[in-house]
């Protein structure tokens, strides 16, 4: 009776001998009709019916919470989509900030620098060696220099006045 | 079950799987019969097999989406999540059971002796009665759930060789306590 593929003579052959397996598809066949020979009664109709008002019940609040929960998560996304938008414009608005932060960092480094000693020192010589060439190049501008620059200037005027005398002495 | 009945149940477990009313409706049409035969013979209760009947298909309307098409037996599924329910309702009724004699006892008065079902009136039911749990529920299975022996096997988890020496010893039982009827 039953309606199962299942080949039941093969599978009592690999637990009973021949005679025994053939015995045992009897008995099995037997009862089946047996029970086949008192049917049970159907299920009452009205039940069948308020089963499947149940079920459609049941469906509708499934698709309730699954429209419910997608709509939840398309909000998160949208919600993380804007705060990623918002991010990226105040980064791409606003560079100033940045810029500040630059220059804010050169003054702390210049700062740092000179805070060490032996920076401090180098500081000084440049500056004096620096000074000391500006005195040079004024004095020269202004013709006030001491040194063998003025023995040579004059050395030159004499020479010139000499030259200028024996050009007139002819 | 041939290749086209087994095609088109796979058409409705699919579309039931994707929430259709009219394909659970299909099912129902289906299996209720099947289903409230395995109840009804398991209890002996045609109000209880209702209920149990009831909570089969909400359960499966639940689950439904858990049972792979590609996998596996629909029927064989069916009747597991059947067999659990069935479980279930004897251990309810176990500890109403209980319930009820520590009562009893708390009253200090005798439960009155149990009445035979009234829907215990064909010969079968009442013979039946009288198989242990286990077997009764392995007949069920293999004759309204019309499962294989290697079917019943998995769901019990047990060799299918066990399986078919207790169905064969339980219908052979039932044939002697059947007597007369057999011939």
């Amino acid at each position: 009776m039953t309606e199962n593929n299942e080949n039941l003579d093969e599978l009592l052959s690999r637990f009973f001998d021949e005679q025994e397996g053939h015995a045992a598809a009897e008995d099995i066949h037997r009862a089946e009709d047996l029970l086949a020979s008192f049917p049970v009664p159907a299920p009452d109709a009205a039940v069948i019916e308020a089963i499947k008002a149940q079920i459609e019940l049941r469906l509708r609040v499934k698709q309730k919470r699954r429209f419910i929960r997608s709509m939840a998560q398309k909000i998160a996304v949208a919600a993380i989509i804007i705060v990623l938008v918002m991010a990226g414009l105040k980064f791409l608005v606003e560079p100033e900030p940045e810029v500040g932060g630059v220059s804010k960092m050169s003054q702390e480094f210049i700062w740092e620098d000179e805070s060490e000693p032996g920076g401090d020192e180098q500081l000084t010589a440049l500056t004096a060696e620096i000074d000391e060439v500006e005195a040079d190049i004024l004095a020269i501008r202004l013709g006030e220099d001491g040194g063998e620059n003025d023995s040579l200037l004059t050395d030159l005027e004499m020479e010139m006045i000499e030259i200028n005398g024996d050009f007139w002495k002819g | 079950m041939d290749m086209n009945a087994r095609e088109d149940l796979k058409e409705i477990v699919a579309a039931c799987q994707a929430g259709s009313n009219e394909a659970f409706g299909r099912l129902v049409d289906m299996y209720a019969s099947r289903c409230y035969s395995y109840f009804y013979r398991l209890t002996g209760n045609a109000e209880v097999s209702d209920d149990l009947l009831s909570k089969l298909f909400l359960k499966l309307v639940e689950k439904i989406g858990t049972f792979k098409l590609a996998s596996g037996s629909f029927e064989k599924w069916l009747f597991t999540v059947a067999s659990n329910i069935f479980r279930d309702h004897l251990r309810r009724q176990y500890r109403q059971k209980k319930l009820l004699a520590a009562k009893a006892r708390e009253l200090r008065t005798e439960t009155p002796p149990a009445k035979a079902d009234a829907e215990m009136i064909d010969k079968l039911q009442v013979q039946m009665a009288k198989l242990d749990a286990e077997t009764r529920e392995l007949l069920m299975l293999r004759f309204y759930g019309r499962l294989t022996f290697r079917e019943i096997a998995g769901i019990r988890s047990e060799p299918v060789g066990t399986v078919l020496s207790k169905v064969h010893r339980g219908l052979k039982k039932l044939r002697e306590l059947m007597g007369h009827y057999c011939d």
